[in-house]
């Protein structure tokens, strides 16, 4: 459909629907998800790329002196919020960030995406992805900060057969539903107060949009049962953490271009290439798709969650998993980001290694069906099987060795990511920690 | 003797004995008590009380806000427990739809009046409900029946009652409802029109 069309359905939408208020949602580079509140009557002024705003405000945005920045609604995540049926509803649309002499700023993590996508579609390539973000619900306390207390304890406590987290991802679900989600899955998952919603997969920028309204939601809603619902990649030592898996796919001319029927597995030179540049860029990666200094504790032996850089058809353990479905359904999941990432700039990163392994017809290591956590040092150094970082510094020290990656994210956000990070790790390195104080503070 | 249950939220101990006395007194159960928004709101899911009394100040969120939440969520009705009144106070924040306001300190009489009112309310609005969505539903149904109809007529050159009965028909056989079967046909024309 034509731009101006959009446009007019937004307006009549928004009409239809008796929408007051419009948030005009952006992430900033940490996937921080902002917004500018205006009302319905600003709306055709929004939607003619005509609003302002001060980018100085926005963390790893701008410079003081470069601060006007314009808004582009785009008009087809036009969406109103199920949750405010009375009285005037809200909606929102998702923007992109612009420049005052209208190009697209180099600093907007969902720009930085569509660069790539464009990259992509260069050679005949469209790229779908299809998430599966982990949560935990814990309990908040009289303030309304959360605690680390899970509802299923609480509950269990309570002697009533109705879990509370049950309760509130049914009604994450219906709302999901209502602004156009296709929910595939939804369920518990292995940790007490841990759970899985899965949607539809769909084009690389869609899905990232889809990722950040999720988190939104399932915030929001988790607010209106008491609860907080915290996307912290290992919230709690000892149980798993939340991961964010992501099925990868590339489709040309409609077809499922990883698929290969006389092909070795069935997976085309295309999937090939592809799976040995994620493989060959993974370390670089890793910093964008695990960013907090948190995330590290989750990609230790014993939970589930990816340590060595390696895949497999059959082992379910290794950072790319191939599922058994080919035909339309043929993908790599890869298993190492967490949903603390940035969305945009994970998925760019991700196809960013892919095209890289394309163009340069990179080819993966062979497969290791073994179980790689029985494995002795040696026998780990002799299939050449390496480790994915090991903490948020090493693996901003591999970033900055990977210049395909920082192609992909571009030198704004690149040199902001570092710095910001290159501080977030200082200050974890100077802190000083529980486990310190129990394991020295009696000792010495 | 049991006239309902009865969820108190209020920080205010005081308040919340008197409620408790006054409401257990004349046949109502407390089915439970929380001193916060949160936790208010996590035990209103579990116990489903049949009214929640929320005092207007909590810490973390204000009453106003934790009664918009359980009406729009349709828990229950609200009634608000405040220290003061003033003009506009509930009429700023409709959508939080309360029933009352109660001012400490609370008198029996009318804590008893205004609950028994609350819940009266509460069940013929939620009756209207049902019935609005009952008809706006047939309406929907009607509205897609009638242009199914005529799609059959134009196409198929039949008759406005033989083109009735054969959506009803078709509707039985497979064990839907009509509207189903309507929007299937509206769907298949358009897209044959490709519009």
């Amino acid at each position: 459909m034509a731009e101006t069309d959009l446009r007019e359905q937004v307006l009549r939408k928004a009409e239809e629907w008796g929408v007051k208020f419009v948030r005009l949602q952006f992430t900033d580079i940490f996937g921080v998800l902002k917004n500018v509140a205006i009302t319905v009557d600003q709306l055709p002024k929004a939607l003619n790329n005509e609003l302002m705003f001060d980018g100085s405000s926005i963390e790893g945005f701008v410079r003081i002196e470069e601060s006007d920045m314009y808004l582009r609604p785009d008009p087809s995540t036009f969406v109103v919020f199920p949750w405010r049926p009375h009285d005037g509803s809200v909606a929102r649309l998702i923007c992109d960030v612009y420049n005052p002499d209208g190009t697209p700023f180099i600093g907007c993590p969902r720009n930085t995406l569509k660069r790539v996508i464009a990259e992509a579609e260069e050679l005949g390539f469209t790229m779908n992805v299809g998430p599966e973000a982990e949560f935990f619900l814990f309990h908040t306390d009289a303030s309304g900060r959360p605690t680390l207390e899970t509802h299923d304890r609480a509950s269990y406590f309570d002697l009533t057969p109705v879990d509370l987290g049950e309760d509130a991802r049914r009604d994450m679900v219906l709302t999901l539903q209502q602004m156009g989600f296709e929910i595939e899955a939804s369920h518990h998952e292995v940790a007490p107060g841990q759970h899985e919603i899965d949607f539809k997969y769909a084009d690389a920028l869609k899905t990232a949009d889809n990722i950040a309204t999720f988190k939104f939601v399932v915030r929001t809603i988790a607010q209106r049962h008491g609860l907080h619902a915290t996307f912290m990649p290992k919230p709690i030592y000892g149980i798993n953490g939340s991961g964010m898996h992501c099925n990868i796919s590339l489709f040309r001319d409609g077809e499922n271009a990883f698929y290969d029927p006389s092909k070795e597995l069935q997976l085309s030179d295309t999937a090939m290439y592809f799976l040995g540049g994620l493989i060959a860029h993974a370390k670089g990666m890793t910093a964008i798709t695990n960013p907090t200094v948190n995330s590290y504790k989750r990609l230790v032996p014993g939970y589930e969650a990816p340590v060595y850089i390696a895949w497999s058809p059959k082992n379910r353990s290794p950072l790319i998993r191939i599922p058994a479905k080919r035909g339309l359904s043929t993908r790599l999941e890869v298993r190492h980001p967490d949903p603390s990432c940035n969305p945009y700039l994970a998925i760019a990163v991700m196809l960013k290694a892919g095209l890289d392994g394309i163009k340069n017809k990179i080819l993966p290591p062979p497969p290791v069906d073994r179980n790689i956590y029985a494995m002795n040092m040696e026998e780990l150094r002799e299939l050449k099987i390496e480790l994915l970082p090991k903490t948020l510094d090493e693996a901003l020290e591999y970033l900055k060795a990977d210049p395909v990656i920082i192609e992909a994210l571009g030198p704004h956000i690149y040199e902001r990511f570092i710095e910001a990070k290159t501080i977030e790790c200082e200050q974890y390195r100077a802190c000083v920690h529980q486990w310190e104080i129990d394991q020295y503070l009696t000792k010495f | 003797m049991d006239r309902g249950k009865i969820f108190l939220v209020t920080a205010d101990k005081n308040t919340s004995q008197a409620l408790r006395r006054m409401l257990t007194k004349e046949g109502y159960q407390v089915t439970g008590e929380a001193a916060d928004a949160p936790q208010a709101l996590r035990l209103i899911r579990l116990r489903k009380p049949d009214l929640v009394i929320v005092d207007q100040e909590l810490t973390g969120m204000n009453g106003l806000a934790v009664a918009e939440i359980i009406e729009q969520d349709r828990l229950a009705p609200v009634l608000l427990l405040g220290s003061y009144w003033q003009p506009g106070l509930l009429s700023k924040s409709p959508a939080a739809g309360i029933y009352g306001l109660l001012l400490k300190p609370v008198q029996e009489a009318t804590l008893l009046a205004m609950v028994e009112g609350a819940l009266i309310n509460y069940r013929r609005i939620c009756q209207l409900e049902k019935e609005v969505e009952k008809l706006k539903d047939a309406l929907e149904t009607r509205k897609a029946v009638e242009r199914a109809k005529g799609i059959l007529m134009e196409t198929l050159g039949l008759t406005e009652a033989e083109a009735y009965r054969r959506i009803q028909k078709r509707a039985m056989d497979r064990c839907v409802p009509m509207r189903s079967i309507a929007e299937a046909i509206i769907v298949a024309y358009e897209l044959e029109k490709g519009k």
